[in-house]
């Protein structure tokens, strides 16, 4: 019995000791080449920022006991007693970009703003001149007069044809009436409206068919 | 299982991996933006206080009827004006206390005109309604008080 278990060690012993020398003769043999490397200078790639804010004050509205034939300053008509808001923001990004204003008008019960022209009217300029809101309508992307609705957000309105560049400003201003003809209905009612201010890259975003002053639909705003 | 099958093995679950992640690296759309938005800005309606217009008190004369009835107030700050109407037994109304017999605020701090054109009939009913005037033009108003016989 003894004699038959030690034979089969003795032939792996010997198979592992073949297999050792092959190794060693693979090991021993020196495999070198001459050569050399070189490094370019390093290429940096720094993104460019797009970033909007507010720029110093900016006026908000609290509108107490508003009667019919009240106004701001520079809407035009009625009382032109009353102080406009103004909101002042700065483009303040490192990449040029498009600009563009959300506007979202909502309202209690009564809602003071009715989407017709008995109701609150608000005149909403981009650095006095672009017109945003004009009563109770924008101007959506082919220039058509189209009415606002409570609670529903105005998109996307283009301030300007030319991208911002750094440290570009906007001063929006909202002028507001409350006409004489407003029904007795909206006694005691309220509404209220907040402007959203974005920015987006302009580079490789074409200007398409947007126009200043309408919703602009061909860029992709983020 | 044989060397050459596991390769084979191997290289379809790289190639499936593969193709699923190719869809996710194309879908990629993102562009740079940011925004940032204004205060709430809030515009609140004036109203009348009480906001329903106050019953007139009638107190008939001989000849004439005194009318009376506690003030009303305007939030927005403007005057406000009472139209004054007599109502006969018949329905058909006509307006008092205008012109030079308009309402004054009594030294008893309550609105009061005189109907002088009554003749003291006591049939009769009257009631008032509160207006703010702006530039001649009537404004808001309230319904007019429910009308009152006097005693």
């Amino acid at each position: 019995m003894k004699t038959f278990r030690k034979r089969p060690l003795t032939l792996l012993g010997s198979g592992l000791a073949a297999f050792g020398a092959v190794g060693a003769l693979t090991l021993g043999t020196t495999l070198s080449l001459f050569s050399d490397s070189d490094t370019s200078a390093a290429n940096t790639f720094v993104a460019g920022t797009v970033e909007v804010g507010p720029d110093g004050a900016s006026t908000t509205c609290t509108v107490g006991q508003i009667m019919p034939g009240d106004s701001s300053t520079d809407y035009g008509s009625g009382s032109e007693a009353m102080t406009p808001c103004t909101y002042n923001v700065k483009y303040t990004g490192t990449a040029t970009a498009w600009l563009a204003v959300d506007v979202l008008v909502n309202g209690g019960t009564p809602n003071l703003f009715t989407g017709s022209n008995s109701g609150l009217q608000f005149l909403v300029r981009a650095d006095g001149a672009t017109g945003i809101l004009n009563g109770t309508t924008y101007s959506n992307a082919v220039g058509s007069p189209t009415t606002v609705v409570a609670g529903t957000p105005v998109t996307d309105i283009l301030v300007s044809g030319t991208p911002a560049a750094t440290n570009d400003t906007v001063r929006f201003d909202i002028d507001y009436l409350l006409p004489l003809l407003a029904p007795n209905a909206l006694q005691g009612g309220t509404a209220e409206i907040t402007l959203t201010f974005h920015a987006v890259q302009s580079a490789n975003q074409p200007i398409g068919t947007c126009v200043a002053g309408r919703q602009c639909l061909d860029i992709t705003w983020g | 299982m044989s060397i050459a099958s596991t390769v084979t093995v191997a290289l379809c679950v790289v190639s499936l991996l593969a193709s699923s992640g190719a869809p996710a690296v194309h879908v990629t759309d993102s562009v740079f933006a940011d925004s940032t938005a204004s205060a709430l800005n809030q515009f609140a309606g004036a109203s009348f206080v009480p906001n329903i217009a106050p019953s007139v008190t009638v107190v008939h004369g001989s000849s004439s009827t005194t009318l009376t009835w506690p003030p009303v107030v305007f939030t927005g700050g403007g005057s406000v004006a009472y139209v004054v109407r007599r109502i006969s037994p018949n329905g058909s109304t006509i307006v008092v206390c205008s012109g030079a017999d308009a309402p004054v605020l009594t030294s008893g701090g309550v609105m009061g005109c005189v109907d002088a054109g009554s003749g003291g009939r006591r049939n009769l009913s009257y009631s008032q309604q509160p207006v703010v005037l702006r530039d001649g033009t009537e404004t808001w108003s309230l319904s007019p008080s429910i009308p009152r016989r006097g005693t």
